[in-house]
């Protein structure tokens, strides 16, 4: 496996202030700083971390059903710093709508990334500035590298490693890559501590 | 550039047409910024004149969050219908036509001037004083071009349905920018 995929060193711990991060009961930490739309509509599954000048548009919801789930996050996600993640849109049958999204546990998004994507599966680690665009599926345990662009409607399988622009297949994932991004997700959580 | 922006004073914002909605978070700063009807601002972007001069926009356009817009001459920026700025681009042109599509993190250098129907890719950058005719697309992380075919009714049409949408939507959640001044006009 490539050594830009996982690195040797022993991750060092990531301090905030306290003041600018909430913590909530299921353990999310949203920082004061970040910029999220449409809050009732964001469901955290617990432990994820919402970093500084982040936005997440839970405003751009379908229209019609009382109360509907724009974005879906799983738990010990990582939404990092600058990043973006809006639902896509499209027209179907002649009506516009944006349609829901659902990002999977233990999922790493980098800073200033763009995720536009209808669902993220888990165990998936996207890089910095890149952008993925409308409606793309990615798959369980795939990794985007840096300043990637994946193109809208693509499918990303799993255990791949995307990069470029456009996102090309790079290379494969081993089979124990759940359990490294798992792990990975999880020790980010413990580091990220208050000063 | 010529003023730090934290200093420009906020821009006299004149709307033309009606329906404009323009979210209360954005910066918009500088010179007379003027739009037609049925325009969308969505929140966290930045509209500024750091030359002076007025920046004028036309109908239906849609800028999404994190784009940048900024005039550093000091003649008006003119920027026609029907265009949409994705997230996260960056517009420093001379004008842009009708139609355009700039895709998000895309980038249009100083001194460019973008004809209609074109489309600037993701994360693709022109040249400085770029002439970049109608119909004409950006693509790769090479900066190709390419021309494409005049835009479709189906494609207006799908446009006009975001604009119609976002206005009902933006206008629940969010709210709006104060101080807009309802002038009655044409605009050019």
């Amino acid at each position: 496996m490539s050594s830009f995929i996982t690195s040797d060193v022993e991750p060092l711990p990531v301090h905030y202030e306290k003041t600018e991060y909430i913590e909530t009961d299921t353990g999310n930490k949203v920082s004061r700083k970040s910029v999220i739309h449409g809050s009732q509509n964001i469901i955290l599954g617990g432990k994820t971390i919402i970093q500084t000048e982040c936005m997440v548009r839970g405003d751009l919801r379908r229209s019609g059903t009382a109360h509907a789930v724009v974005i879906a996050v799983g738990k010990y996600c990582l939404l990092a710093a600058k990043s973006l993640i809006r639902p896509p849109s499209k027209v179907y049958k002649n009506i516009f709508s944006y349609y829901p999204m659902k990002i999977g546990d233990f999922c790493h998004i980098g800073e200033g990334s763009i995720v536009e994507a209808a669902q993220i599966g888990s165990h998936v680690r996207i890089g910095k500035n890149c952008v993925i665009g409308r409606f793309a599926i990615v798959k369980d345990n795939a990794v985007i590298l840096d300043n990637t662009v994946i193109a809208p409607n693509c499918i990303i399988p799993s255990f791949s490693v995307y990069g470029g622009n456009p996102g090309v297949l790079i290379e494969e994932l081993p089979e124990c890559w759940p359990q490294i991004m798992e792990r990975e997700a999880k020790t980010y959580y413990s580091l990220f501590t208050s000063k | 550039m010529s003023t730090p922006i934290g200093q420009l004073p906020p821009a006299t914002i004149t709307s033309f047409g009606a329906e404009n909605i323009i979210c209360d978070d954005t910066e918009i700063r500088g010179a007379t910024i003027s739009f037609g009807n049925n325009n969308i601002v969505h929140p966290k972007s930045k509209i500024m004149s750091v030359g002076g001069g007025a920046i004028s926009f036309g109908n239906y356009n849609i800028i999404e969050e994190g784009v940048v817009i900024i005039n550093r001459t000091t003649e008006v920026l003119h920027i026609g219908n029907d265009n949409t700025f994705e997230v996260g681009s960056r517009f420093e042109g001379l004008s842009l036509g009708n139609g355009c599509v700039v895709e998000p993190k895309a980038s249009i250098l100083p001194g460019t001037t973008v004809g209609d129907n074109c489309v600037i890719g993701t994360s693709c950058t022109t040249w400085q004083n770029d002439v970049l005719e109608s119909n004409s697309v950006i693509f790769g992380s090479n900066n190709e071009r390419r021309k494409q075919t005049p835009r479709s009714k189906e494609q207006s049409s799908v446009h006009m349905k975001h604009v119609e949408y976002l206005k009902d939507v933006l206008k629940k959640f969010h709210a709006q920018k104060g101080g807009v001044v309802q002038a009655i006009g044409i605009v050019s």
